[in-house]
């Protein structure tokens, strides 16, 4: 009877441990998970198909091979996302956000919409897709310059990107004939707006629109919002033949707070496309996601493809990078953001109420 | 040799118990979910819409509708559809923004539906033909499906839009 009671012990636990999951060596965490890309604009804007490039090369960089699942939240010019990302984002390495340069812009200048504080987030890494392009419609190009005609139409989100800087300094020094329509939910539902009729004049980095728009002969790209380095904004190269908006400026160029104002509108603009995970997830996901980021920009894969759909010269920052980056772009003095804020009021863009 | 068979077999049993495999567990019967889109077949249009609909889902369960993009990449719609108390549910694909910026290009796609982890739960396909190419280039499926190609006029070509610009 000890035999038999002894022989069912033994055999118990040979079947018990060998099948038990802390015998073989642990599987990577991600193995068998799938990842949510949350992006913050519209399907097929310039966020949305960052998150898609990523998301077709990441995978392969990452322990276990996740699946990575794309998903859009437009609206707010990435408030709703960010609001609902900043306060209900698993911190379970399985919830990501694509953000973009218009949530930075709310959080500088619009504290009553913007629920968030970006630095927080645990920063993944960033593509800079070089400067902005302000374009205008051929056709009215010559209203642009003239007070007494019909003003020339601009279509924006809430009047926060970062090239509205180049709109509302153009206004106010160079005298631009502008109108705005807000309320666009992204620069794809601009673009379309142009395709429309609807508003002559928008800007973009996506080379991809850009490049298109040139090629079917219906704008002239008066400027662009350039790279700052050096205390000098310089041309992107893909676009080299165009004056930056400080060159367009010339003698006119604003001193002081002013121009102090038009660099820190502007700054969003280098940080560009980031991916971040919610506040507190674990080191250790983070870790190995910007280790995967940094492994996948290096990828001749996801080099293609950025510089087939969005962009022949770009920048990537990792992890802490991106995190500096942002802080120091959101490091503004009030007395600029001030200034900022009187121009929105004073054309008639969305007001955005000083606390 | 009994005693030993039979300490062998409890063994066996026990761990497999332990081990979580439903050794005894009944045999229930269960809906399994299921999904389905229509059209199944339907011109690549900016302006088409898919209706897809589900049942066999938990009741109040919030179902996302998946596909694999052009690149590859998987995508959920915005919007989840959540379950009614039958488990069924019905969501409309509004394929605007989808078509335009070329997320979908023409083929056949598989849609899935998951749950709040991503598990796929069910698929269905559609299949999405562009009716501006010749109709004898159309697959075969495209034909059957009965599809015309749209009345009017040709697209506004490059040159077109130029001298619109100018």
């Amino acid at each position: 009877m000890r035999k038999f009671i002894c022989l069912c012990i033994v055999l118990m636990f040979v079947a018990f441990w060998s099948g038990s999951p802390g015998h073989a060596a642990a599987p990577p965490y991600y193995k068998g998970k799938s990842i949510e890309i949350m992006g913050e604009s519209r399907v097929g804007g310039g966020t949305d198909t960052m998150a898609r490039i990523i998301a077709s090369v990441l995978p392969k960089h990452i322990p276990g091979n996740p699946n990575i699942v794309v998903r859009a939240m437009p609206g707010g010019a990435g408030a709703i996302a960010n609001n609902i990302f900043y306060a209900k984002g698993k911190p379970d390495g399985l919830h990501l956000m694509m953000n973009s340069s218009s949530p930075i812009a709310l959080q500088l200048r619009s504290r009553d919409i913007a629920k968030y504080d970006l630095t927080k987030l645990e920063h993944i890494g960033n593509v800079n897709r070089g400067s902005n392009m302000m374009m205008v419609r051929k056709t009215v190009l010559k209203r642009l310059y003239d007070p007494k005609a019909e003003p020339v139409i601009c279509g924006t989100k809430e009047g926060e990107e970062t090239w509205m800087a180049m709109a509302l300094w153009g206004k106010e020094f160079l005298g631009w004939n502008i109108r705005w329509i807000p309320g666009y939910s992204g620069t794809s539902d601009i673009e379309l707006a142009f395709q429309r009729g609807e508003i002559d004049m928008f800007a973009t980095s996506n080379a991809f629109i850009i490049k298109r728009l040139l090629e079917e002969g219906v704008v002239e790209i008066i400027a662009q919002g350039g790279t700052y380095k050096n205390k000098k904004f310089q041309r992107r190269p893909d676009f080299a033949n165009y004056p930056t908006f400080e060159e367009v400026l010339g003698k006119k160029k604003p001193a002081g707070v002013a121009w102090q104002a038009y660099i820190a509108w502007v700054g969003g603009n280098d940080v560009d496309k980031f991916l971040v995970a919610p506040r507190n997830t674990p080191k250790k996901y983070v870790n190995i996601l910007r280790t995967g980021f940094a492994s996948m920009a290096k990828d001749p894969k996801f080099d293609g493809l950025v510089k087939k759909m969005v962009s022949e010269a770009y920048d990537v920052g990792v992890g802490e990078e991106t995190g500096d980056l942002l802080k120091e772009v959101l490091n503004v003095p009030p007395a600029a953001l001030d200034f900022g804020r009187e121009l929105q009021e004073k054309y008639g863009l969305i007001a955005t109420k000083k606390k | 040799m009994k005693k030993t068979f039979a300490a062998a077999l409890i063994g066996v049993i026990l761990s497999l118990l332990l081990l979580g495999v439903p050794v005894f567990a009944a045999s229930k019967s269960e809906v399994r979910p299921s999904i389905s889109c229509s059209p199944s077949v339907l011109p690549l249009d900016k302006k088409a819409n898919v209706i897809i609909l589900g049942s066999g889902f938990q009741p109040g369960q919030e179902v996302l509708i998946l596909f694999h993009d052009a690149l590859g990449v998987l995508t959920a719609l915005p919007e989840p559809a959540v379950a009614n108390e039958r488990g069924s549910w019905a969501t409309v694909w509004e394929m605007s923004d989808y078509v335009g910026k070329k997320i979908i290009t023409d083929g056949v796609y598989s849609i899935m539906a998951a749950d709040a982890k991503y598990n796929v739960l069910a698929t269905t396909t559609a299949g999405f033909v562009d009716v501006s190419k010749d109709a004898k280039d159309w697959p075969d499926w495209a034909k059957a499906a009965g599809l015309k190609k749209p009345e009017g006029k040709p697209k506004e070509g490059k040159e077109e839009k130029k001298k619109k610009g100018n």
